[in-house]
């Protein structure tokens, strides 16, 4: 039986309407008979960016603070995955409108990060937070904060969570095929269906073969094994009520897509490794990868994902690279001078 | 949003049952108030979102506006400072600094083809 998704993630291309889309998505929902909210913190980044202002000015940062606030283009998505996580009480159906895809890409590498990484991985970080001496509720605080996005990870990672693009038939439906499938890979999810805005009906009166040309687009992504909520062109531009109920029926009735196998590791009897990173969507010409220290790297259209070596992988040398089929294949062999017992 | 909503709500609230949503909000979660409490963390949180943009930068030297590249390049004066004429046996691992680029394959006759055409959904 198929399993209610609990958790829409709905983002899209700048311009898309993702926004629109989630809450005609949420009405549709509720005229379903599903009670639905949309999770929402873009409102509220206003008085998050002041908060930090507030903290950063009580912290003595000085001009530290200033860059701070240039970083903050990460919190209202941090936000929202932590409200995503706690808003499951309010309805059956959950609709976070993440905005636009490349912070949403962006916030699932930090959502990916390990607790260990967070914590520990920025030196210069890690001093200044020595230096101040957290005081225990802030410890206990920063612990709370962690916990939520482990909370907030495992909902994105869930069954019941459904990823959905929002793409306009004019732009964007070349980019999502060729890349952000792609980047969603990378970051070990999927595209479980996209809401196409904006195709024209046959024999409605719009010129052919311009309306042709946006029609073909639903079979396109289609024929990626995609589901697709189609939002009628209508000659007000806007679609209604009728047309979010039937994308929310699409929505309801589409299953989730299997994300990426995880990492696998083959040892060849020579003591070699070869590590297999399955990458389905990913194009084999806009895949680059590299090594920094003990983690691997892996580009995706500009997408970074860093993911920290085994401990057997950190004993050897990058030997080559290559992807076949939907997989990245990184060649290692034994660094002598790190392997004592094999000499 | 009405007072009792959420801090993270938006839009025209749904047909509530008997609990009271701001008992919700805090029931273990992460409220608003509790953001101002922990003021603090929020800037960890964001020291940890210049990360993300800094992954794009190979090396240091070129990126003084990032903070995470100076704070790297601060870090490895200190390190050259306290390490230099320690070898650690690491061979000529760097610790720190750019990605070291791997020249990939050419692609294989087996691949599919990248772009749109080629259908790399995963069988369910």
């Amino acid at each position: 039986m198929l399993k209610r998704p609990r958790l829409l993630i709905l983002s899209g291309l700048v311009g898309a309407g993702a926004t629109r889309a989630a809450h005609g998505l949420r009405d549709g929902l509720i005229a379903h008979g599903v009670t639905s909210t949309i999770v929402d913190v873009t409102e509220k980044r206003a008085q998050i960016e002041a908060l930090v202002d507030r903290a950063s000015e009580s912290a003595g940062l000085g001009p530290f603070a200033m860059e701070l606030v240039r970083g903050l283009v990460q919190i209202d998505g941090i936000a929202g995955a932590i409200a995503s996580s706690e808003s499951s009480a309010f309805a059956e159906t959950v609709i976070w409108d993440a905005g636009e895809i490349d912070s949403f890409l962006r916030l699932l590498a930090v959502l990916g990060a390990s607790r260990a990484d967070l914590t520990g991985m920025i030196p210069p970080i890690a001093g200044l937070r020595a230096l101040q001496a957290l005081p225990p509720d802030d410890v206990i605080a920063w612990q709370r904060l962690l916990d939520s996005l482990e909370t907030a990870q495992g909902m994105i990672a869930g069954d019941s969570a459904r990823i959905l693009l929002s793409v306009e038939p004019d732009e964007g439906v070349d980019d999502v095929l060729t890349m952000r499938m792609g980047q969603l890979a990378l970051m070990r999810q999927a595209c479980d269906a996209v809401i196409l805005d904006g195709v024209p009906g046959k024999g409605e009166g719009w010129p052919e073969p311009w309306a042709e040309a946006r029609r073909n687009c639903v079979d396109r992504i289609r024929a990626r094994g995609v589901p697709v909520a189609v939002l009628p062109l209508l000659a007000d531009e806007s679609a209604d009520a009728a047309a979010f109920e039937s994308a929310a029926g699409e929505v309801l009735s589409s299953g989730r897509a299997p994300r990426p196998r995880a990492d696998r590791l083959d040892e060849h009897a020579n003591g070699g490794y070869d590590l297999h990173v399955h990458l389905p969507g990913v194009p084999a010409d806009g895949v680059r990868a590299g090594r920094i220290a003990d983690s691997l790297v892996i580009e995706v259209g500009g997408l970074r994902r860093q993911a920290r070596l085994m401990p057997v992988l950190t004993r050897c040398e990058i030997k080559g690279a290559g992807m076949r089929d939907d997989c990245l294949i990184v060649r290692f062999s034994r660094n002598r001078s790190l392997w004592p017992e094999a000499s | 949003m009405s007072a009792g909503d959420p801090w993270w709500f938006s839009g025209t609230a749904p047909d509530r049952e008997s609990e009271d949503p701001s008992e919700q909000s805090t029931r273990g979660g992460f409220s608003l108030s509790f953001l101002a409490s922990g003021a603090q963390q929020l800037v960890d949180m964001a020291k940890q979102a210049i990360l993300v943009p800094h992954a794009d930068h190979d090396d240091p030297s070129e990126h003084g506006e990032c903070i995470m590249c100076r704070g790297s390049l601060a870090l490895d004066e200190v390190r050259g400072r306290s390490n230099a004429g320690n070898a650690n046996g690491r061979g000529s691992e760097p610790r720190t600094g750019g990605v070291r680029w791997i020249d990939l394959d050419p692609g294989h006759t087996d691949a599919p083809p990248s772009g749109e055409e080629a259908d790399r959904r995963l069988s369910p």
